[in-house]
This record gives C-alpha cells, structure tokens and sequence, in this order.
C-alpha cells in the first residue's frame, strides 16, 4: 500500500482522500478495518498512531498490534509525549516539524503513509515495499534514508 | 439472537467484518472549521470520551460521517446514530504550558460529547 | 466509565520497551481466546462496545496486573454468563475439574 502510493501519485491521492476504498483495491478489507484513515507525513507534519482507551488496530492491514501497543505504558504515554516515546524507539522528530498523535478512541483506523526516504530514485514498487515496516505505518518508525549504491 | 459460528462461516465474517457506520441522514451538530468544548461528563456506563480530553478546547477538522453510539450502544439502549467528528487538540490546550507549542492530538468525538464554542 | 483503561496522559507506567520480532500469540491459550472471542462477536452475543466494557468493568488492579488475552478472558467469562450461553455453575465446574486433572 505504501510503496504503491509512492510509485502512483494517483492511487496516493485515492488513499488519502477514501483510504477504505483504495486499501480494499489491494484486497485489504474487514474486521477492525472498516473503515480506514490514511494519514501523511510530510516534512511539516509527523503523524503516530494510538489507542489510549483500548488497542484499536487496523487488522487487515497490520496483523494483531504488538504487545507494546496495546500496553499501559505506550497508552499513557504517547498522547502527553510523543516525542519521548519515538526517541525509545530511535525516531527523533526535528522540532520544527509537528508531532500529531490521533488517539482511535471511535471506530476509524488510522495508517501513518510514511515519507518515501531519500536514495530511492528509480526503485520498483517491490523494492520499495521492502523497506517500509510496520512500526512506520503506525508512526513510530520513520522508513530510513538508503545510502548510495556501492 | 446469537448463531453458533461454523468454519465456514468465518472467512467471510472476517472479510466483511462489523462497521458501525449507519447509513441514515442524520443531521450534524457541528460543521468543518467549528470551534468546540468537550463536555465535561464522567458517566458510569460505557464511554469512549476519555478523560484528558473533557473540558478541552478543539477545532472540527472533519466529519467522519455518521457511526453508531458506543455510550448507548454499550447498554441494550439502542444505536442513537450521530454523526463523529475528528477534533484537533494542541498539546498546550490537553497538557498545559509546559507542552509542545507545536504538537497536536486529534480524537474522534461523537455529537454527544461536544458543545459548540459561540 | 472512568476507568484505570482510560490511560491517556497517566504517569508512571516507565519505559515502553518495544520488544522486536514479537509472536502474535505468546501462549497456545491466547490463539484459542482469541478465536473464541471473534466467534462470540460473529455470532452475536455482544458486540464491540459491550466487549470493552465488560474489560473495563474487571477493577482497576485486575485491569493492570493481568495479560492482554486475560482480559479477553475475563470478557468471555463475563458476557458468555451475563447473556446466558453458558451459566456460571457451569464454568465453576469445569474450572474445578480442570484443576483436579492438572494435578
């Protein structure tokens, strides 16, 4: 999904404006995926995902969350100090950039559309996917800069 | 009325799953662009109205559309649908001055749980 | 319900430890919870706002001092009796033997 909206500016715009429809074009639909919220980071904007109340995921797409998710101290945490939360898990966000945290307390699911990472002209949709994992589609993760080929 | 599930029955269950989004014309409360304050209600029944957002101060970014009501839902008190509306927090309105001057959070808040800022 | 599960912006919960490579199911049990769980929602015995309150109506230190699939548990346990598909005599019983047996 990620790496489509990076190789098909069309499809990315599909997936931002009804994000349960494009995501179900890929074969992604059901239970606790319903209804779908794609959301961009941009270099302005840094987006991550939680569920405070509970661990609302979205399954089609992501599997079962991680223990971490659905724990006591990432549900605490993350709404007061994102930033905090992403260093544990290597991410700094530059401060001039927003952190914006969307806690899934009713029943949208959020995905974070990780940036496409410098040092990756050319590459195919297949080889991008490779890159991109799961802790970036829910916004702890950033999807990493490629060095040049040797 | 429960049915017992058989193997069968399970990879569509899973495929389809179980929207709450209801399909009537319900009228908003709220439009893009309102300013609202979060009531300050601490039922004893089911809510998805957490704490730290009640009392608060945010901005309708955007309506979801119209989804049933967990805090009747919860209760055999019917779906009561309304509509749902995702409402942009800044991290100094939930947190105080010390947050992020930066940072902001976004909720998901039903008709229910907001009143308009005048 | 003002709940110990409505977390957001509580302190004290320390680092979020992030364990990589995690299993989706630690326990053979979970697995069957689980299961056993989207079976009762298929099958209409709650639905999902019912699910979460019977999590958060187990107490605040049950709530913390249990697994994730515990609580699913304790959800089970609560509404499967609450709405009649099992009683809880019957789920006694069954407990109890199946301690008598693990002996």
């Amino acid at each position: 999904m990620v790496a489509r909206a990076w190789v098909d500016p069309e499809y990315k715009a599909r997936l931002l404006a009804d994000g349960t429809k494009a995501i179900a074009e890929l074969g992604f639909t059901g239970v606790q995926g319903e209804d779908m919220v794609v959301v961009e980071n941009t270099d302005e904007v840094h987006n991550v995902v939680v569920c405070t109340l509970c661990s609302c995921y979205p399954w089609p797409t992501l599997g079962l969350p991680p223990v971490w998710y659905k724990a006591a101290p990432y549900r605490a945490r993350v709404v007061r100090d994102p930033r905090g939360v992403l260093l544990e898990f290597g991410t700094r966000v530059s401060d001039d950039v927003e952190v914006r945290v969307w806690d899934s307390n009713a029943e949208l699911r959020y995905l974070v559309l990780p940036q496409r990472p410098a040092g990756t002209d050319g590459w195919t949709e297949e080889q991008l996917a490779e890159l991109v994992s799961r802790d970036a589609m829910v916004g702890t993760a950033i999807v990493p800069a490629q060095g040049a080929a040797s | 009325m429960a049915v017992v599930v058989t193997k069968d029955f399970v990879p569509e269950l899973v495929r389809t799953g179980g929207s709450t989004r209801v399909h009537k014309a319900v009228a908003p409360r709220f439009r893009v662009g309102d300013h609202v304050l979060v009531r300050n209600i601490h039922p004893e029944h089911h809510t998805r109205l957490p704490r730290y957002a009640r009392g608060k101060r945010g901005i309708v970014e955007h309506d979801h559309g119209v989804f049933v009501f967990p805090d009747t839902s919860a209760h055999e008190q019917g779906e009561k649908p309304q509509h749902v509306y995702s409402v942009r927090f800044t991290a100094r309105e939930l947190w105080g001055s010390e947050a992020s001057e930066r940072d902001t959070l976004r909720l998901d808040l039903w008709d229910d749980y907001l009143d308009l800022v005048v | 319900m003002n709940g110990v599960h409505d977390l957001g912006g509580m302190h004290g919960f320390g680092p979020v430890n992030p364990e990589p490579n995690e299993p989706v199911f630690r326990h053979d049990w979970e697995r069957r919870v689980f299961g056993v769980a989207i079976a009762g929602f298929g099958g209409g015995h709650y639905n999902t706002d019912q699910f979460r309150h019977a999590i958060e109506r187990m107490g605040a230190v049950e709530y913390l001092s249990s697994s994730y699939y515990e609580h699913w548990l304790s959800m089970l346990e609560t509404l499967l009796i609450e709405r009649g598909a099992i009683t809880k005599q019957e789920l006694d019983a069954r407990r109890e033997q199946l301690s008598r047996e693990a002996k």
